[in-house]
C-alpha cells in the first residue's frame, strides 16, 4: 500500500503545475488544460482519501467533479470557438473585452 | 325686490331670538341644574363647530337656488341662529354663575384625546392624558359674554352688508362658515381648561384671520394682507409654543387646574422660573393683540370685508391677546409677589401698552381712510388694557388695574364695534372708503350719526354718560395710584394718548357728517344715486351697542364696582391675591364720585376737552383749515409726514423682513451660488473627479490573467493574515 501522504504530494504537485500554467500561459486552450490538471489533482485526493478512510463519500465527489469539468470543457472549447471566428486569436491578451 | 327681501328677514329675526331665548328659559328649569353646566357650555364651543361645516357644504351645493340665497341669505340666518344659541347659552351660564357659584371654578372634564406615558425624575413612567375640558370662572364668563354678544350681532349686520353687495354673490357661504369658525375659536379659547386648547383655538383664530382677511382674495392687496397678518401674529405664536414648552417642562402639564391649583408645585417652581415662559406667552399676545413692534398687521386687515373688522377689533382675535395676558398676569403676581423679577415683567407689559397706544393713536390722527382710522384707534385702545394690566402688577391692589383693563375691554368691545358696522355702512352708502369723499352726511344718514355719536364719545371718553368715559378713567386711576416709579411717565402719555383720541375722533366725526357734501357724494346724487339710511338689518345692531355705551355709562359707576367685585372675588379665590376695599377716606369729590381719584378725574376731563376742542376747531366748526395749518409751519409739516407715514415704523419692518432678505439672497446668489457652487463646486468637483477615474482606469487592463494576480494577492493576503 502507497503512503497517503505520497498521493496528497502528487496531488499537490500537480495542482502547482495546473496553478502556474494558468497564471503564465497565454494560450486559452492551454489555460483550460491546466485548470483541469488541478481539478483532476484534487480529484486524486479525494480518491485516496476515500481508499483510506474506506468511505464513499470521495468517490461521489470525484464523480461529480468530474462531471462538471466535462461541462465545463465543453462550454469553454464553444467559447474558445466562437472568440476564433469573432476575433482570430485565443490569445488572451489580446482577449480584452473586460476593459470596455 | 329688496324691499321684499327686508320684510321677510324683519320676520325671521324675532322669532330666531322669540326660540333662542325660549331655549334659555327652558334650561332654567332648576330640576337639570348641575349635569347642564358641562354640557351647555361645550354646547357653546360645539354649535358652531358643527354648523360651519355645514354652511360650507350646503352652500357649496345649494349655491344660488332661492330658498338659500333670499330666504337664507346664503347661510347667513343659519350662522345667526348658532350664535344666537351660543348667546342665549352664555347668558344662562351667567346667571347660573351668580345664582349657583360654588359649582364653578372646577375643570369640567368633557373627553380625553391622548394618553401617555410620561417620564418623570428618576426614570419612573406615569399615565398623564391630554384632555378637553371647560373652565369656568369670571374672566372666561365675562370675555365669553362680549365675544358672544358682540358675534352675535356682527353677524346680524353681515347679513345685510354682505348680502346686499354683488360682488359677494355666491360665495357668501365662505364667508358665515368662516364668520362662525372665527367665533369658535374666540369661546373655544375663553372656555378651554388648558393652555395647549387655549392655543389650539388660538390658532383656529389665526387661519380664520388670514381666511378673512383675504375674503377678497382676487385684489392683490387683500391677499397681501392676509399674508401680513398670518405671518406677523405668527412670529408671536411661535414664541407662545415656546413659552408653553418651557411652561410644561416646568409644571408637567399644561392643564389650568395643575398650574393655577398649586403654582409653586409643593415648593417646586419659584417666580424666576416663570420669568421666561411667561415673557415668551406675552409675546404671543403681542402679536395676537398687534402691540408693538408687532403692530403692523392690524392696519392692512382693513382690507377684509368691514363686519370681519369689527369681529377682529371688538370681538375675537385681538380681544384674545388681552384675555391671555389677563389669565397670565394673577399667576405670576402671586408667585413673584414683590420680586424684582415680577416687576420688570409688569414693567414691559405697560410699556409695551403705553407705546402703542401713542403710537397708533398719533397715527389715527392724519389717516383718511375712516376704517384705517378705527384701527389705529382699535390698537391704541388694546395698548390701553395691557397698560392697566401691567400697572396692575406694579401696584399693591392688583384688583384695581386688573379690573380696569377688562372694563375697558368691555366698554372697548361694545363702542368699537359699533363704529365699525356704522363705518361699514358708510362705506356701503357712499361707495367709499376715504373720509374725503363723504362729508355733510349728517342730514342724509341721521341715525347712523347719532348712534356713531354715542360710540364715538364713548371712544372720546366723554364725561359721566359713556361707559369709555369710566373705563378709562379707572385706567387712569389705577396708573396714576400704581404707586411705581414708571407711573408719572405712563400717566402723562395715557392722558396725552386721551387727548389725541378725543381729537382724531371728533376729526371722523367732523370729516364725515359735517362741512358740505364732498365732489363723490355731489357725483352720486348727480347720477341718480340717492344717498340714505342705510337698511334696517344694518343699522339696527349697532344701534343696539350705541344705546348700550350710553346705558351702560350711566351707571357706570356701579358697573365698575360691580366688576371690581367680581374680580376682587376671583383673584382672591384663585389665587390668594388679596385687596383691601375701598377705605373710608374722605374725598374731595362730591356724592356719587367718591371713591374715584380727583386727578385722574381732573385730566381725563381736561383730556376730553382738549382734544374735543381742537377738533371741533378744525373739522366740525371748520375755522382753521386743517392742510393750511399744517402747511404753514415746518416742524408741523415735517410731523404730519411721520406720522402719515406710520412712524417709519411699516417702511423700517418692511426694509428688514422683505427688502434686506431680498438683497442678501441676490448677494448670495451672486456671490456665493454663482462662484463658489456652480464654479467651485460643481465645475472643480467635475475636473477631480474625472482625474481620478482616469488614474484609476489605467489598472484596467482588461486581461483576465492580471485580474488573476491580484485575485491571487487577495488570497494570499487572507491566509497570512489567518495564520498570523
Amino acid at each position: 500500500m502507497i503512503e497517503p501522504s505520497w498521493i496528497a504530494g502528487l496531488g499537490a504537485f500537480l495542482f502547482c503545475i495546473g496553478l502556474v500554467g494558468v497564471f503564465t500561459r497565454k494560450n486559452a486552450i492551454i489555460v483550460l488544460m491546466c485548470i483541469e490538471i488541478m481539478l483532476n489533482a484534487v480529484n486524486l485526493n479525494f480518491v485516496a482519501g476515500a481508499a483510506h478512510y474506506e468511505n464513499i463519500d470521495g468517490w461521489v465527489y470525484t464523480s461529480i467533479a468530474i462531471a462538471i469539468a466535462a461541462a465545463e470543457v465543453a462550454v469553454g472549447l464553444a467559447i474558445f470557438l466562437a472568440l476564433y471566428s469573432q476575433r482570430g486569436t485565443i490569445s488572451l491578451d489580446e482577449v480584452t473585452l473586460l476593459k470596455h | 325686490m329688496e324691499e321684499q327681501n327686508k320684510s321677510e328677514w324683519n320676520l325671521i329675526l324675532p322669532i330666531l331670538i322669540l326660540v333662542s331665548f325660549l331655549f334659555v328659559v327652558l334650561r332654567m328649569n332648576p330640576d337639570s341644574i348641575g349635569f347642564d353646566i358641562r354640557f351647555s357650555s361645550f354646547l357653546i364651543v360645539a354649535v358652531p363647530l358643527v354648523v360651519f361645516p355645514a354652511i360650507l357644504i350646503i352652500g357649496q351645493v345649494c349655491k344660488g337656488k332661492d330658498l338659500w340665497k333670499h330666504q337664507l341669505k346664503e347661510g347667513g340666518i343659519v350662522a345667526l341662529a348658532a350664535l344666537a344659541i351660543t348667546l342665549a347659552l352664555t347668558i344662562w351660564l351667567i346667571v347660573e354663575f351668580f345664582a349657583h357659584h360654588a359649582h364653578f371654578g372646577e375643570p369640567e372634564e368633557i373627553f380625553t384625546w391622548i394618553t401617555f406615558d410620561l417620564l418623570v425624575e428618576g426614570n419612573a413612567l406615569t399615565e398623564s392624558a391630554l384632555s378637553f375640558g371647560i373652565w369656568i370662572d369670571s374672566v372666561s364668563l365675562t370675555v365669553l359674554f362680549v365675544a358672544t354678544f358682540l358675534c352675535f350681532l356682527i353677524c346680524w349686520f353681515a347679513i345685510g352688508y354682505m348680502t346686499t353687495d354683488s360682488i359677494n354673490e355666491d360665495r357668501n357661504h365662505r364667508f358665515f362658515a368662516e364668520f362662525l369658525l372665527f367665533s369658535m375659536g374666540m369661546f373655544g379659547m375663553v372656555l378651554a381648561d388648558s393652555f395647549l386648547w387655549l392655543f389650539i383655538f388660538w390658532e383656529i383664530m389665526g387661519l380664520c384671520s388670514y381666511l378673512l382677511i383675504g375674503f377678497y382674495w382676487e385684489k392683490p392687496s387683500a391677499a397681501a394682507a392676509a399674508k401680513k397678518a398670518f405671518l406677523t401674529t405668527r412670529v408671536g405664536d411661535v414664541f407662545l409654543m415656546v413659552g408653553l414648552f418651557m411652561l410644561y417642562d416646568l409644571y408637567h402639564s399644561l392643564e389650568f387646574a395643575v398650574i393655577f391649583g398649586d403654582p409653586t408645585l409643593g415648593g417646586a417652581v419659584h417666580g424666576a422660573d416663570l420669568q421666561w415662559p411667561l415673557f415668551f406667552m406675552f409675546i404671543g399676545c403681542v402679536g395676537k393683540s398687534a402691540q408693538f413692534p408687532l403692530n403692523e398687521w392690524l392696519l392692512e386687515a382693513m382690507t377684509g370685508p368691514t363686519a370681519v373688522s369689527a369681529l377682529i377689533h371688538a370681538a375675537t382675535m385681538v380681544k384674545a391677546g388681552v384675555f391671555l395676558v389677563a389669565r397670565l398676569g394673577p399667576l405670576f403676581f402671586a408667585l413673584g409677589a414683590a420680586g424684582i423679577m415680577a416687576d420688570q415683567f409688569f414693567e414691559i407689559i405697560a410699556w409695551v401698552g403705553a407705546i402703542t397706544a401713542l403710537l397708533l393713536a398719533t397715527q389715527g390722527m392724519v389717516n383718511p381712510e375712516i376704517k384705517k382710522v378705527l384701527a389705529y384707534s382699535t390698537g391704541s385702545q388694546i395698548g390701553y388694557m395691557m397698560m392697566a394690566l401691567g400697572v396692575a402688577g406694579l401696584s399693591s391692589q392688583y384688583v384695581d388695574g386688573y379690573t380696569a383693563g377688562f372694563f375697558h375691554l368691555i366698554s372697548h368691545a361694545m363702542f368699537k364695534a359699533s363704529l365699525f358696522m356704522a363705518a361699514g355702512s358708510l362705506l356701503h352708502v357712499v361707495g367709499s372708503r376715504f373720509m374725503t369723499d363723504m362729508g355733510g352726511l349728517r342730514k342724509k344718514m341721521r341715525k347712523t350719526y347719532a348712534f356713531m355719536w354715542a360710540a364715538g364719545l364713548a371712544l372720546m371718553g366723554a364725561p359721566f354718560i359713556t361707559t369709555g368715559f369710566w373705563s378709562k378713567d379707572a385706567i387712569f386711576a389705577a396708573v396714576y395710584e400704581s404707586g411705581s416709579e414708571w407711573a408719572l411717565p405712563i400717566f402723562i402719555i395715557a392722558i396725552l394718548t386721551a387727548v389725541i383720541t378725543a381729537f382724531y375722533t371728533t376729526r371722523m366725526m367732523g370729516m364725515v357728517f359735517f362741512g358740505k357734501n364732498s365732489k363723490h357724494v355731489e357725483k352720486m346724487e348727480s347720477e341718480g344715486h340717492h344717498i340714505h339710511e342705510a337698511p334696517k338689518s344694518m343699522w339696527i345692531p349697532y344701534g343696539i351697542l350705541a344705546l348700550l355705551t350710553i346705558g351702560i355709562g350711566i351707571v357706570g359707576l356701579s358697573a365698575e364696582e360691580g366688576i371690581h367685585h367680581l374680580f376682587g372675588e376671583y383673584l382672591e379665590h384663585s389665587f390668594g391675591i388679596h385687596s383691601e376695599h375701598y377705605s373710608g377716606e374722605v374725598s374731595v369729590l362730591p356724592g356719587f364720585l367718591s371713591g374715584l381719584n380727583p386727578i385722574a378725574l381732573g385730566s381725563s376731563l381736561i383730556a376730553f376737552a382738549t382734544g374735543f376742542g381742537l377738533g371741533y376747531i378744525f373739522y366740525i366748526g371748520r375755522w382753521v383749515d386743517p392742510e393750511k395749518f399744517i402747511k404753514s409751519n415746518i416742524f408741523f409739516y415735517a410731523l404730519h409726514k411721520l406720522i402719515l407715514n406710520r412712524w417709519y415704523l411699516n417702511a423700517f419692518v418692511y426694509w428688514g423682513f422683505v427688502t434686506a432678505p431680498l438683497w442678501a439672497a441676490r448677494a448670495l446668489w451672486r456671490y456665493f451660488e454663482q462662484t463658489a457652487i456652480d464654479k467651485g463646486m460643481n465645475v472643480g468637483l467635475e475636473r477631480a473627479v474625472g482625474w481620478g477615474a482616469k488614474v484609476v482606469q489605467g489598472s484596467q487592463t482588461g486581461v483576465a490573467q492580471s485580474y488573476l494576480y491580484v485575485f491571487g494577492a487577495g488570497i494570499l493576503f487572507v491566509v497570512l493574515i489567518l495564520l498570523i
